[in-house]
């Protein structure tokens, strides 16, 4: 139990930590206007670059626990045959 | 499949081609067909989910014969656990084309009753729906594997003429169904096969990745009840 608590928690940690980088982003394109030239780039063919972002940081999230899931199952499969 | 289990290399590929197909997809520059305008983009997401779905299921039907040849129930194991994800893909493929065709060929309703495609789509996924019912009213394992692998293969081939064979002979608003040519309408300038086959790959490696980790999970049960599976 001990450890699946363990594991929820640095899921949960690590996606508000990407929704608060793409809070960030949002934040800055509101009052920079030029200048950062990785601003510019997003701001760039109406905005199409923040839906590629929002899609990756989903993506990457999903494959992110599924990573996870994987390495569980691994950890459990070694501590089954060890047991037999 | 089960050679390659616990290796990484084809589950960053797979990572490495779906991260392509969502930022170049979005990007390309796609040939202007009327009336799809932008959504000519689907191609990229909604397509590969049946690729995906069939690629699949062949799997699972080789692990099926598989099966039959050699009676070992691992391979059964292999064959539902490909089978389970591959429904998924099928399922998403077809609310998404729902949503798609809504904006593109009309008010719901109007087509997604008619089109042969579709119907033929529903058709092999209930099929394929029957096919998980059959497994859970048998509990002998051995019984059941078999008579799984058996109407697995009649399964595929019957999905293959509902979706492939079937919408060619009659009409459907489908590329490739009747008087219309499968890719030559989006493929002007083969720029959006670039993405479309990375597209493909990714798809199905994703559910290669998820099927072996629902086959992992079979085999830990399967391992507690104590029943051989080699």
């Amino acid at each position: 139990m001990k450890n699946i608590n363990f594991y929820t928690l640095r899921i949960i940690s690590f996606f508000f930590l990407l929704a608060n980088i793409t809070f960030a982003h949002a934040q800055t394109e509101t009052v920079a206007t030029n200048g950062n030239p990785v601003d510019n780039l997003l701001r760039s063919n109406g905005l199409i670059y923040v839906v590629v972002g929002v899609i990756v940081i989903i993506l990457g999230g999903l494959i992110f626990y599924l990573t996870t899931i994987d390495k569980k199952l691994s950890k459990l499969e070694k501590e089954i045959k060890e047991q037999q | 499949m089960l050679k390659q289990l616990h290796k990484r290399w084809w589950k960053i590929l797979g990572v490495v081609m779906l991260i392509y197909t969502f930022t170049v997809g979005l990007l390309i520059d796609t040939p202007d067909v009327p009336l799809l305008h932008e959504t000519v983009r689907n191609l990229f997401f909604h397509v590969p989910c049946w690729f995906a779905m069939l690629l699949l299921m062949l799997t699972s039907l080789v692990y099926s014969i598989k099966y039959l040849r050699t009676g070992k129930t691992i391979y059964d194991i292999a064959a539902v656990s490909l089978l389970r994800i591959a429904v998924v893909f099928g399922v998403l493929g077809y609310l998404t084309g729902a949503l798609w065709g809504n904006y593109i060929w009309g008010n719901l309703v109007s087509w997604i009753t008619n089109d042969t495609k579709i119907l033929g789509t529903a058709i092999g996924l209930l099929i394929y729906f029957a096919y998980f019912i059959l497994r859970g009213s048998i509990d002998d394992e051995e019984k059941r594997a078999k008579v799984a692998a058996v109407y697995s293969i009649f399964a595929f081939i019957l999905l293959n003429v509902a979706i492939n064979v079937v919408p060619r002979l009659t009409d459907s608003l489908h590329p490739g169904s009747g008087g219309n040519a499968t890719f030559t309408v989006y493929d002007l300038d083969s720029r959006m096969r670039v993405v479309f086959y990375p597209a493909v790959i990714g798809y199905f490696l994703l559910g290669l990745w998820i099927a072996t980790i629902l086959f992992r999970i079979s085999r830990l049960q399967y391992q507690k009840n104590n029943i051989p599976i080699e």
